[in-house]
């Protein structure tokens, strides 16, 4: 049985006042709302034209993959330093400290929550240039807003970033637009 | 011939040398701190006084490498042999590449930049990808600014925009920013009025006696609307909190306080330069600080992140006229991001050939280009292991900068500062090798024109 849900939209687009309680509000209703019906009836398909009625979520049916449930939702990644990886890069770049610190996804603990994630999960990141699959955990207290993901520059982060720098040398390595897909 | 008995531990220990090095340079990070007191204990460094998280760090893990000096496609081999190779790469290439520059010293780099002058090349540094765009910005805006001293003893206004450096310049606030106690600050943090702008409430933001949160990928709007404010032009409240996420009363109270400072400074980072904007961003906040000064004395300063990429930038353009992204194939220099950068010239697949100094691209540049440098012959320089250092044809493990070597770096502010190195690794420097590299490449071009010079022309007479 195919449950696939893709695309929780573009949230982080909408603006009433304050974007990322606008982002944790959609996700909050598409969410409850699918939670509502999994309840009802966890074998069974989501009706497509209800799931859509925001134009938010959609349902793939004929999917070959048919016992993956997985669940998709609109971010933006915003790579960074941080200490600890400055510190792994220093006791070297193959060693445990750098490996964990640029393979850890942070978001934010609201989002953790409505996406049903704990930490330790893995999701998979999908940008328009590339796809990596992550372990994530919630972001420290207010650190991160709701909509925004961070992750410690690294691997993960190139695989996702694309080639084209629009004449400017630098390719557009923070903001990107990123999918949030549950594995 | 007598052998003598092995020492015991207590032995071996007496005869390791203690010493300390005083007022030594931290290269980690563009802060180059130059006052810390390395103990050192043979050849390892065991304290490191006055260093931050990220400087202790970086003493204390540079101890001697127990790897060979030269990989040749992966195997151990001579370092003879390694220039050997090196050279041949880079004198038969069609488009060769140099790129990295920015943790070595700037005698170094100033030879990396003669060998791409003799193999027609391009050379290119990581300022292209950290604050290339506000060099580019620089040349159509210019740049107010000043050193980190005047920062320390005049600043009463102290921005950062867009950079975090709790993290990633540890000594920042302490050393040169916010902390400091200055001749016309008395009181130091008491005296001035700190204020982060950034998208995530960073632990910089946590340090800040006002934290401004705009909305992702929205620095140029929010730049332009304090560009608006500072010539006082009305503003639509709903479309500026629209457009910034930060609402107009707090964007003219901002305002308001960076015109009654004294003396104002923004120190910006990539949270800038790698966001949409990029170039157009950098040049935003450099004419909002032009602008300030019709009010009061206001100042600029890219937060730079590698510990001599400051001093790449001032070689590399003492040598060709411009910064960074120079292509010499034509005989003279000629300057365009996006067609000369490394980034683009790899993603582009149009290098044959390359030598990257002191730098990761195989860990942090796009996928495109990664792929690309993994397809072609490539030297690499490194004092430890990288994912750049295992794909390439010929690896280098150097001693470290600063801690084996001597030399100049330059300070984020473009101060140079001399390294006071702890002690020696039995592995070569970079400008050894790279002088020795320059001298071979320069034989076999000579021998190529002579070549060329004998070749029967085709053309008719
Ligand atoms: S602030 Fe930078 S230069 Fe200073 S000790 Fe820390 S890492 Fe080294």
């Amino acid at each position: 049985m195919c449950r696939v849900i893709a695309g929780l939209g573009k949230l982080h687009l909408g603006y009433h006042g304050n974007w990322w309680a606008t982002t944790s509000h959609l996700a909050r209703a598409s969410r409850k709302s699918y939670n509502q019906r999994r309840k009802s009836n966890p074998n069974t398909l989501v009706d497509k034209t209800s799931m859509s009625h925001n134009g938010r979520l959609r349902t793939h049916q004929d999917s070959p993959h048919s016992d993956l449930f997985c669940m998709v939702a609109s971010f933006i990644l915003i790579p960074g330093r941080t200490s600890r990886q400055g510190c792994g890069i220093n006791e070297g770049k193959f060693n445990e400290t750098y490996q964990q610190e640029t393979h850890l996804l942070q978001v934010a603990p609201s989002d953790m929550e409505q996406l049903g994630l704990t930490a330790g999960d893995t999701v998979r990141l999908t940008s328009d240039f590339g796809q990596a699959e992550v372990p994530v955990i919630a972001a420290k207290r207010d650190e991160l807003p709701a909509g925004l993901l961070f992750i410690a520059y690294g691997d993960i982060s190139s695989r996702l970033m694309g080639g084209d720098t629009h004449g400017s040398g630098m390719p557009t390595s923070k903001g990107l637009d990123v999918e949030l897909e549950i594995l | 011939m007598a052998v003598s008995p092995p020492l015991d531990a207590k032995q071996l220990d007496n005869q390791v040398e203690h010493k300390v090095v005083q007022d030594a340079t931290c290269t980690f990070c563009g802060c180059v701190c130059d006052d810390i007191d390395l103990h050192v204990e043979g050849d390892k460094i065991v304290d490191a006084k006055r260093a931050c998280v990220l400087g202790s760090s970086w003493f204390l893990n540079h101890e001697i490498e127990h790897r060979p000096s030269c990989h040749i496609d992966g195997n151990p081999a001579e370092v003879a042999q390694g220039v050997e190779r090196a050279a041949q790469i880079l004198a038969q290439s069609k488009y060769p590449l140099i790129y990295g520059l920015s943790d070595t010293t700037s005698e170094s780099q100033r030879v990396a930049v003669s060998i791409a002058d003799w193999i027609d090349g391009t050379v290119d540094t990581t300022t292209s990808v950290c604050h290339g765009p506000s060099g580019m910005a620089f040349q159509g805006v210019g740049e107010v600014t000043c050193s980190l001293g005047e920062v320390r003893n005049r600043a009463d206004m102290v921005m950062f925009w867009g950079s975090n450096p709790a993290e990633s310049h540890p000594r920042h606030f302490t050393k040169y920013s916010l902390m400091p106690k200055g001749m016309f600050v008395p009181n130091g943090r008491k005296d001035r009025t700190a204020v982060i702008v950034d998208v995530r409430k960073t632990k910089s933001a946590k340090a800040a006696d006002i934290f401004v949160q705009i909305k992702p990928r929205s620095d140029f709007e929010g730049l332009w609307t304090l560009r608006a404010l500072a010539q006082d032009i009305e503003l639509d409240a709903d479309q500026v909190l629209a457009d910034t996420g930060y609402p107009l009363d707090k964007w003219q109270d901002l305002m308001d306080r960076m015109k009654r400072a004294r003396f104002g400074v923004i120190f910006f980072g990539m949270g800038l330069t790698m966001t949409r904007g990029k170039h157009a961003n950098s040049e935003a906040l450099l004419a909002l600080t032009r602008d300030m000064n019709r009010h009061t004395r206001f100042v600029c300063k890219p937060n730079r992140g590698h510990g001599n990429v400051t001093g790449a930038d001032n070689v590399v353009a003492w040598r060709t006229g411009y910064p960074f992204g120079v292509n010499m194939s034509r005989g003279y220099p000629r300057f365009n991001p996006g067609e000369y950068t490394a980034s683009d010239v790899l993603a582009r697949g149009e290098a044959d050939a390359a030598m990257i100094i002191a730098s990761d691209p195989m860990g942090n540049f796009s996928q495109p280009a990664r792929e690309h440098l993994k397809s072609i012959p490539y030297i690499a320089f490194d004092p430890k292991e990288t994912p750049t250092t295992r794909h390439s044809a010929v690896a280098f493990t150097v001693a470290t900068y600063g801690i084996n070597v001597p030399g100049t770096v330059y300070r984020m502010d473009d101060v140079p500062i001399p390294l006071r190195p702890a002690f020696e690794s039995p592995h070569p420097s970079d400008l050894e090798l790279l002088t020795n590299i320059e001298k071979r490449v320069r034989e076999l071009k000579k021998q190529q024109s002579a070549v060329k010079k004998h070749r029967p022309s085709l053309r008719p007479a």
